[in-house]
Parts: structure tokens; sequence; C-alpha cells
């Protein structure tokens, strides 16, 4: 008994410190709070049953989010019976297309930088959200793996289970959606108050 | 250090991924270039905005409780597993090291070659409901998995030999509904007539969750220590091991065993739903 107290010790002092971004995470995935807390709630048992195989040293905060990936797919295909990798990965050929186009619209405005900065403290809370919220979800994990949770290029290719070399062009062209969207809810933000 | 490279390796620049020897080269010109640094600041407000925002999304206190409780139930839950297996560890010493046992065995084997078969039968014949509810989970892991159909725990009648060629099909991902037609005799999408290790398992996918059925005699036989339940005419036996729920009941004189991590409720169901065809 006195074994599974260190244990289970050892796990509470280790991983719960990081529920708050695995479950901000989470709600990003499935935009549903209760969805989101089940999925969190599955993912702790889920580690705490397989702690044992947990490499001590490694990075904890990574190996929770990859049993968290994992459940969401899993929850996810059964329930929209969704191919996983082959679906992704074909949904960023189409994209590439589409975004080089933006890319390109996206360079036109680089001399409005200045503007452009100016104009990000226009955003409210809700242009934030919908900007992540509306990114192709591969492009999303890779940017909140990085920007939020600043998780290494090797350990977010290991979670989402792609070469690093892919990690870094889904965080290229996942941060310039990103930008794009934000700066055109900027754009209405600084129209509309112009407009006032 | 030009523009160009600055541009290129900013994002690296900004992960932290980059060389910590082109690091200070970076920072200069970022430092002494006015588009650079804009160019720079703007991708930095952009990420302070997400990261301001996500970090801003906190899990609701009772989550926290919530998990802690249920891991409590996992330690529960071990604990419990490493009594059975204590137990069943027991037993399994007894009978391996126990010399009479040895020596009947022994001679089984060198007065007939298929005898050590009828010595598989007679040791699970008197396994009770328990650990049979405990084999048909491991059969069914191990079907699911693996996409193997054998357990040897459950092999009681039968020729082994005959069914481990490749007549077998072990793809469960073409085996949908049937893991194997063409060797088991189907009646109303059950399989019969073959038990045990020759009735590997047949997998079923109800909306992506996987149902084994097994039959694990080829006769009735008495379920003791079972939750019971009737629905309709039909009387099932529930059994859980390991957080797989089994139900077990007789039909036309064999016993089958319907395995699947799906709740009581639901496997009650489709057992019942298998029955009545």
């Amino acid at each position: 008994m006195r074994e599974e107290n260190n244990r289970r010790k050892e796990f509470e002092d280790v991983a719960m410190e990081h529920l708050d971004s695995l479950y901000s995470m989470a709600i990003r995935l499935v935009f549903n709070r209760e969805a989101a807390e089940d999925l969190v709630q599955e993912t702790y048992l889920k580690a705490y049953r397989f702690f044992d195989t947990f490499q001590k040293g490694t990075n904890i905060k990574a190996w929770l989010f990859k049993i968290l990936r994992n459940t969401f797919i899993n929850k996810y295909r059964k329930t929209v019976n969704l191919p996983s990798e082959i679906f992704y990965e074909d949904v960023e050929s189409v994209n590439s297309n589409l975004s080089y186009k933006q890319e390109s619209d996206f360079a036109e405005l680089t001399d409005t930088l200045e503007t452009k900065y100016n104009d990000l403290g226009n955003l409210m809370e809700d242009d934030v959200k919908h900007a992540i919220d509306n990114l192709p979800i591969e492009y999303k994990e890779a940017i909140l793996l990085s920007d939020v949770e600043e998780l290494s290029y090797n350990d977010i290719a290991e979670i989402t289970n792609v070469p690093i070399g892919t990690v870094k062009s889904r965080l290229n062209r996942g941060r310039k959606l990103l930008q794009k969207s934000l700066w055109e809810y900027a754009k209405d933000r600084g129209f509309i108050k112009r407009g006032k | 250090m030009v523009c160009v490279e600055t541009i290129k390796y900013l994002y690296a620049f900004l992960d932290k991924e980059i060389d910590k020897s082109q690091y200070p080269i970076i920072k200069e010109h970022i430092d002494n270039c006015f588009e650079c640094r804009q160019r720079y600041e703007f991708e930095k407000g952009v990420r302070s905005l997400v990261k301001a925002f996500c970090l801003n999304t906190t899990a609701p206190t009772y989550l926290h409780s919530k998990i802690i409780e249920g891991l409590g139930s996992v330690d529960a839950e071990i604990s419990e597993n490493k009594d059975i297996q204590a137990i069943s560890e027991r037993k399994v010493t007894r009978a391996v090291f126990s010399p009479r046992i040895y020596a009947i065995a022994a001679s089984i084997l060198l007065l007939i070659g298929g005898g050590v078969f009828y010595y598989t039968n007679y040791y699970n014949y008197n396994n009770d409901s328990t650990s049979i509810v405990d084999n048909a989970v491991k059969n069914h892991v191990v079907a699911v998995n693996d996409n193997l159909v054998f357990n040897e725990k459950t092999s009681v009648v039968g020729n082994v030999n005959k069914y481990l060629g490749n007549t077998i099909n072990t793809k469960l991902s073409n085996s949908s509904p049937l893991l194997n037609a063409e060797r088991i005799g189907i009646a109303g999408g059950i399989p019969v007539k073959f038990c045990g290790t020759s009735s590997p398992c047949v997998i079923f996918d109800k909306g992506g969750n996987k149902l084994s059925l097994q039959i694990i005699r080829n006769s009735t036989f008495p379920i003791s220590n079972l939750e019971r339940v009737k629905l309709g005419p039909k009387e099932f036996y529930i059994g859980n091991c390991r957080g797989f729920n089994s139900v077990i009941w007789e039909e036309d004189g064999s016993t089958y065993c319907l395995t699947s991590d799906i709740n009581k409720n639901e496997i009650l169901r489709f057992a019942a739903t298998l029955t009545t065809r």
C-alpha cells in the first residue's frame, strides 16, 4: 500500500501542476467546457495508469500532451469517424496552395506593419479566440504547444507524431494564417472605432 | 547578417531553437535594423496576445478534486487486480509445482500425444466463473489489440493446431463484423459449434467500439458469483474484470461470452440482439 501512496504522491507532484495547460489545450480542441473537462480527466487517469511507462527525467508536460492528443483523436475518430493522419495531411496540402496565396497577400501589407501593430491593440478577447479556433487543427496544436506552452520543436514533433520539419512548416503557415485573421479582426475593430 | 536571413530565422530565434552562436548576431541585427525590429515586435505582439488569451483559460477548481478522486479509484482498482493476481498465482504455483500433477501430466504426455489437451481441459473445467471472465477479458484484449485470436487458457475442446495455420484471418481491419467467416459456422450472425480456441473471438464493431464474442464451453455449466440479469425470456450473467464487462449466456447447449469496454447496459443490449436473431 505504501508503494502505491508514493506512486500517487509522485504523480500528483509532477503532473497536477499542468492541469491548466492541458485544460486550455483541450478546450481549444473540443470547444466545449464539459467535453474539455472529460478529456482532461481521461488524460490524467490514463497517464496515472501508465505512469510506470513514463521515462523519468523526460518532459512530463510533453508526455501528458501526447496522451491528451491521443485520447482526443481516439474519441474524435470514434464519434465523427474520421481517419486521422491521412486526413490531416490532405488538409495540409490543400491549405498549402491557399496559404501561399494568402502569404503573398500578406506580404503586400508588410509596409503597414506599424499600423498593424498598433491595430492589434483594438483586438477583443473574442477576436483572439475566434482566430485561434478557426485554424486548421494541426496548425492550432503546433502554435499552442510552441507559443503558449513553449515546448521545443523536438517535443512538439514527438507529441504530434510528425518529423521536426513538418512542425516547422506547420508553425510557419499557421502563424501566418493566424496573423492574417487577427489583422482582419483588428481592421474591423479599427473601422468601427473610426466610424464613431 | 542581413535582413533576409534575419527574417528567415526569426521564428527559430523567437522559439529559442537557434544555435547559441547565432543568437547574439541576430539580436544585434534586430537591435540595429528598424524594419527587422518592427517585424520582430509584431511577431512578439501576436504571440503575447495568443499566450495571454490561453493562459487566461484556467481549469475550473472542481476539476482538480474530481481528478484526484479518480486517481483514488484507479488505486483501488490496481490493488484489487493485485489481489486477484496473487490468488491466481498461488493456484498456478500449486498446479504447476505439485509433483503429483507433474507425474500425471508426464505420464499422459508419454502415453498419448494429444493428452495434453485433455489435461488442459480438465484444469479449465475446474475454473470458477470469475476466472472465466478474466480469461475472456484477456482474450478480448489480445484479439482487439494484437489482432490475434488465440488464448490457450480458453482452450477447452478441439484441436488447437488445426486452426494455427494461415486459415485464420488475423487482420482486424477487414474482419468487421466477423473475424473468420470461413472457418466459423455462422447461424443468425453468431458462430456456432466451434468453441474454445477453435472458436476465436468474433469481433463486432459497434460505432468504433469493439466487442468480442467467444464460445467458452460447448456445454452448459453452473455459473456462480456473477450478477444475474433477466432480459425477456433470456438469462444473462454479468462479470467485470480489469475495467471490461463480460456477458455470459447459454444457448443451444453452448456457453457464449461477449466482452467489451462499453458499459453494462449497452453490452447487455447488444448481447440481447445477438440471442434474439
